[in-house]
């Protein structure tokens, strides 16, 4: 028997995948870990008794999931478009995606102020204040906007009440919506096309626009140094809020290629350094180790690899604390 | 409220794993298969929750 290279890798990988699908059965092998208290208690609440009635459980419910958002088309939902019309209403809020429907209402509770963003037709950021008006019986929620606030012209006016970290004037390379702001709950970065949340523990992303970040991140040297100009003037904004900033610092610095002003990556450096290390940040990064809490571990591979698609190695995110990465 | 956790191997039919993993890869709004999952699972009881409320 003559055994091929090619045919050795193949062997090799249908091994590597066979804990994953089974083709004889037609099923696929997913880890899953289902957390619960006495409030959700599954167990409780639906009478499961063993692991088979949780997987029934478990299957019937994502069809039913997948069936209802290909009906309510709410994966394709246009939100922005949506939010840029100009008049002030009531928007159905069962038709936002699943991810901005939870920004707006944490606990989904009637008048509970909140805000989202969008452009307007003239493409300036506009930041909604809104309140969940009503929640139907079916669990539709109605969104009504409050107040509709332009940014720019915000800070422009009232620069005293957006204390932290204003960017005073333009940032060289940076355009002119380049804003902090700070309403009463959250702060809010909007950088060109890109809006960052930073509430009490993670910063968030509300536009799709990493395509900018995306353009850094491969290479253009240009805008990298511009946009890093921008974040060096942003530094002192890691007083308040530094997991945020050193999320944003290591999107930025990591390597991928791109070479950074070493004097200036040791400025920036030894700034992070000084700040108050808490344990509310989402992530941090020292000696080459991406280091999270066990809660924020997930939501960390997913936010560089998925969402910045950064090649994580399995052995860079730790949990803090323990000496073990995590995969 | 104290937190518990059960490790679970699950079998999905293979259509269906892949259907939401291509959500998933797609959209941009769960953080993984998993995420997508569990926020099924949520909706589900909060739906019971509502529907056997009392009061």
């Amino acid at each position: 028997m003559v055994v091929t290279l090619e045919g050795l890798k193949k062997k090799l990988s249908e091994l590597a995948n066979k804990d994953e699908r089974n083709e004889m059965t037609g099923e696929a092998s997913l880890d899953y870990v289902l957390e619960y208290n006495d409030q959700n208690n599954p167990f409780q609440t639906f009478s499961l008794n063993t692991e088979r009635d949780v997987q029934e459980l478990i299957i019937t419910e994502v069809e039913k999931r997948i069936r209802k958002l290909k009906e309510e088309n709410a994966i394709e939902f246009d939100f922005t478009k949506e939010l840029g019309r100009e008049q002030i209403g009531v928007i159905e809020l069962s038709n936002c995606p699943e991810r901005l429907t939870k920004m707006i209402s944490a606990s989904n509770q009637p008048n509970r102020n909140s805000f989202r963003l969008s452009k307007d037709n003239k493409n300036k950021v506009i930041a909604y204040i809104t309140t969940i008006s009503k929640v139907g019986d079916n669990g539709t929620s109605h969104v009504k906007i409050i107040k509709k606030l332009n940014l720019a012209s915000i800070l422009s006016r009232n620069k005293k009440k957006a204390a932290i970290g204003l960017i005073e004037g333009t940032v060289k390379g940076m355009s002119k919506d380049v804003v902090l702001f700070s309403p009463e709950s959250f702060d809010l970065v909007v950088m060109n096309d890109t809006a960052f949340v930073m509430d009490e523990r993670n910063f968030h992303f509300l536009f799709s626009g990493t395509q900018y970040l995306k353009s850094v991140i491969e290479g253009n040297k240009n805008k990298l140094d511009s946009i890093f100009d921008g974040y060096d003037n942003l530094i002192h904004y890691a007083e308040r809020n530094p997991s945020a900033l050193r999320g944003l610092y290591h999107i930025l610095t990591r390597n991928n290629g791109i070479k950074l002003d070493k004097e200036k990556v040791k400025s920036i450096e030894e700034k992070i350094k000084k700040q108050k290390r808490s344990d509310d940040t989402i992530f941090e990064y020292s000696n080459g180790k991406i280091v999270c809490t066990e809660k924020n571990s997930n939501y960390v591979y997913w936010l560089l690899s998925k969402r910045y698609g950064l090649n994580i190695l399995d052995d860079e995110i730790f949990v803090s604390g323990s000496q073990y990465p995590i995969k | 409220m104290p937190k518990k956790s059960v490790k679970l191997t699950l079998q999905l039919p293979e259509g269906l794993a892949r259907e939401i993993n291509e959500i998933v890869e797609k959209h941009d709004l769960w953080m993984s298969s998993q995420d997508f999952i569990r926020e099924a699972i949520k909706e589900k009881i909060e739906r019971w929750h509502k529907e056997h409320a009392v009061g």
